[in-house]
């Protein structure tokens, strides 16, 4: 028996926009001689980082190395990615949407949530039509195509605009969720991860209508109050507002590099200390500090194995971050295996102008380390980024390979 | 197992040892509690691991027995009952039958062979301390604990007994603040041990609804007990070494300023509208005979409260987060408080007038100049 989860059918109207291939849609929409071909992106990389509808018809993934496709799709046309204009586009896309309601959230470069609830007057159309005028404005000015869904919560718009992918609408109100969520397995519901959904079967939810028709208690003793939050939004509630503010600061930082495989655990180290370096150089070039860190090593096999750290206090100062860094990576590495890459995110971060002062810290020499880093900042920018560094990362600095310089993806939150 | 007893005297054990009930748990018999008749009490256990109470209560026992009642519904059943007689009566080996009054319920039981035993002590040492002595004492100290997981020695209050100079001392402290209260205590023992915050909270708790004055402390390597009149909790203490406290205490001072706690605690609340927006931030300064409360909170507002106050030593301004010193005001009874400051970037200390015993000092906040 199916039971109807909310006979309202529209409490609120939440849109979702998802950009269909993005960094690869918007690629072909700068040069048309790539439209409706294979292409790839992400070449400095040396993988690929975005496929366009083409590409992924010829059976070419993410993450599959470029020499393999140069070798196997000679046809794909292979591009560095120009995160500068992928922003760009991200922003105009999301400024059309600006056009329709204040009420939009940036996501990610890709996507955006906007509340349209109550517009319907306003703009002289249903909630479906207003959506189909935000994509056909975004599709006709910029030249790229989005997936759009709309329905009664984050969640649920969220599923709706996978659900028809590419330049699809799907629109779901209070009647019909049902019908959504019997379509949708457990682990395609955003938020649900590889190890809930496996419990959720379990416990009989292969899709998330079953999840839903488990009874509140259930969820409320079994999962923690993400999972209830999940689970309201799917039965209609709105739990998660729309986050209007302005991603003016960093949430995290991160650096990424990708060198000559090897399994030299020193050369590995060194690799993450560079990392660690530049992170936290950006980090104080902000005038931020960072509660947590996390790293993590990449294998040939594109396998990656994390680990995460709280620190003691918000801190910029590499010598502090690589010391324990180094407790995290013994528990990564494993001798033997071939490495590709290190990454270093560091996250929570907080203004490092007014800090608290702690019992325990040494807080003198701490100051003078800030100076001393500060110092050092200058000088790699005169200099050259690199001419001062941790003895920690010489090895990563004389067998590197060529500087690409990539761009950074810079997500602001 | 067949027991009568009063629905208060049992509903009032049962809200104090559903407190060491696992709620996450796979193991079914932490889930329940352990009741157990004998001659004319009925004794009610809980036990998750960390630790356990065991409570007791007059009852008419007409038969001895023990059975594990999953403790959430039983505590329900209870609180839920009318006033007067329960009857507990263990019918056959799979349930028990809860009566009183027109109601009548019928529970499935667990298998006590799974239910811990109860924490013993090894060569415990004993104290003995007035009850009131020690709620108050733990007032004034434990709010400074750490509630951060990661601080695991921080996360209790140092029980410090000192045969030596014959005193009683409690400390807390998390990584910006510390607290530290102290009496005079006749001992011929020297303990160290660091009690659970939680534990703490719960004696604290459990101290509000007994009779007797005093409370029994007895202490071994890992584990303490409490007895509080009718009811035992046994718990673990925290393993490792407290921060030498000692050397944290300020040694000098340069600014002494004397003060009114509730009209300082005041001036914060009203403070801390504004401060709240900006990290907690205010600053103190002296102007001529007024202590000068202010916060600031870019493109918001800001606000200031003046004090007048006798002070002594030269003009520091100090910034801190107005909220680690409204914790301390609030806790402290003394009617005029002294601010100690050495520098903006040394402890600040706040003492209370007759009671040189106790001291809360706690970490400015460093406020960098743009260059």
């Amino acid at each position: 028996m199916q039971e109807i989860l909310t006979l309202v059918s529209w409490p609120q109207a939440i849109v979702h926009i998802d950009g269909d291939s993005f960094f690869a849609s918007v690629e072909q929409s700068l040069n048309h001689s790539y439209k409706n071909k294979p292409l790839v992106t992400g070449s400095e990389r040396g993988i690929a980082s975005a496929m366009s509808a083409d590409a992924k018809k010829l059976g070419i993934t993410r993450g599959m190395p470029i020499g393999l496709i140069k070798k196997n799709y000679p046809e794909c046309i292979i591009v560095p990615g120009n995160y500068e204009a992928y922003m760009l586009f991200a922003h105009r896309m999301f400024s059309i949407m600006r056009r329709f309601t204040p009420i939009v959230e940036e996501y990610s470069i890709d996507e955006a949530f906007a509340d349209i609830t109550g517009l319907r007057r306003t703009l002289n159309a249903n909630y479906q039509e207003i959506a189909v005028k935000m994509q056909s404005a975004i599709t006709s000015e910029l030249d790229i195509t989005v997936s759009v869904g709309v329905s009664l919560t984050k969640s649920l718009a969220k599923l709706c605009s996978k659900f028809r992918k590419p330049n699809g609408i799907t629109c779901v109100k209070g009647k019909h969720i049902h019908i959504l969520l019997q379509k949708t397995p457990i682990e395609k519901v955003w938020g649900i991860g590889p190890n809930i959904s496996s419990m959720l079967r379990k416990y009989g939810c292969q899709t998330a209508y079953d999840f839903t028709q488990k009874p509140l208690p259930f969820v409320e003793e079994k999962l923690t109050k993400k999972e209830v939050e999940i689970y309201k939004e799917l039965r209609g509630e709105q739990i998660y507002k729309i986050d209007t503010n302005k991603k003016e600061s960093y949430q995290s930082i991160s650096k990424a590099k990708t060198f000559n495989p090897t399994s030299d655990k020193n050369e590995v180290f060194a690799q993450l200390v560079k990392n660690i370096e530049e992170a936290t150089a950006k980090c104080r070039k902000y005038n931020l500090a960072a509660k947590s860190i996390v790293i993590a090593l990449k294998s040939q096999k594109f396998q990656t194995y994390g680990q995460k750290a709280k620190l003691n206090r918000p801190s910029a100062d590499p010598m502090e971050i690589v010391h324990i860094a180094n407790e995290l990576f013994e528990t990564c590495y494993r001798s033997g295996k071939i490495y590709r890459q290190t990454i270093c995110v560091l996250i929570n971060l907080c203004s490092n102008k007014n800090m608290q002062l702690s019992l325990f810290d040494q807080n003198i020499s701490i100051e003078k380390r800030e100076q001393l880093f500060l110092s050092i900042d200058e000088l790699n920018k005169r200099f050259g980024i690199g001419t001062i560094h941790l003895a920690d990362s010489l090895n990563a600095r004389h067998n590197s390979l060529p500087n690409f310089n990539i761009p950074q993806l810079e997500i602001p939150v | 197992m067949d027991v009568i007893c009063k629905k208060d005297d049992l509903l009032k054990i049962l809200s104090i040892s559903i407190n060491a009930v696992s709620e996450r748990t796979t193991i079914e018999a932490l889930k329940c509690f352990k009741l157990e008749a004998i001659d004319n009490k009925l004794f009610i256990t809980s036990n998750n691991l960390e630790t356990n109470i065991i409570g007791s209560l007059n009852a008419k026992v007409n038969n001895n027995g023990k059975t594990l009642v999953h403790a959430k519904t039983f505590l329900n059943i209870v609180s839920k009952l009318p006033k007067g007689d329960v009857s507990l009566y263990l019918s056959d080996n799979n349930s028990i039958l809860i009566t009183s009054g027109n109601s009548t319920f019928n529970i499935f039981i667990s298998n006590i062979d799974e239910f811990p035993e109860d924490m013993t002590l090894n060569n415990s040492r004993e104290v003995v301390i007035n009850r009131n002595i020690f709620k108050d004492m733990m007032k004034r100290v434990s709010f400074s604990a750490s509630d951060e997981e990661e601080k695991v020695i921080l996360n209790g209050v140092l029980f410090n007994l000192n045969k030596e100079k014959n005193k009683l001392i409690f400390v807390a402290a998390d990584g910006y603040r510390l607290a530290k209260d102290e009496i005079k205590f006749k001992t011929d023992e020297d303990i160290n041990t660091i009690i659970p915050i939680k534990t703490i909270k719960e004696v604290g708790n459990i101290t509000t609804v007994i009779e007797k004055d005093e409370i029994i402390i007895k202490i071994d390597d890992d584990k303490v007990l409490f007895l509080l009149d009718e009811i035992s909790l046994y718990s673990r203490v925290i393993n490792g070494k407290f921060p030498d406290y000692n050397l944290l205490l300020p040694k000098e001072v340069n600014l002494s300023i004397n003060i009114n706690r509730k009209e300082f605690l005041d001036a914060c609340e009203r403070i801390n509208i504004i401060a709240q927006r900006n990290s907690f931030m205010v600053k103190i300064e002296l102007i001529e005979s007024y202590l000068v409360i202010s916060s600031v909170t870019p493109d918001f507002g800001d606000g200031s409260e003046k004090i007048k106050v006798v002070s002594e030593g030269e003009d520091i301004n100090v910034v801190f987060n107005v909220r680690l010193m409204m914790d301390v005001l609030k806790n402290i009874e003394s009617e005029q408080i002294r601010i100690e400051i050495i520098n903006d970037e040394k402890p600040i200390s706040i003492k209370e007038e007759n009671n040189s015993d106790y001291i809360y000092i706690m970490m400015p906040i460093k406020v960098k100049r743009d260059k």
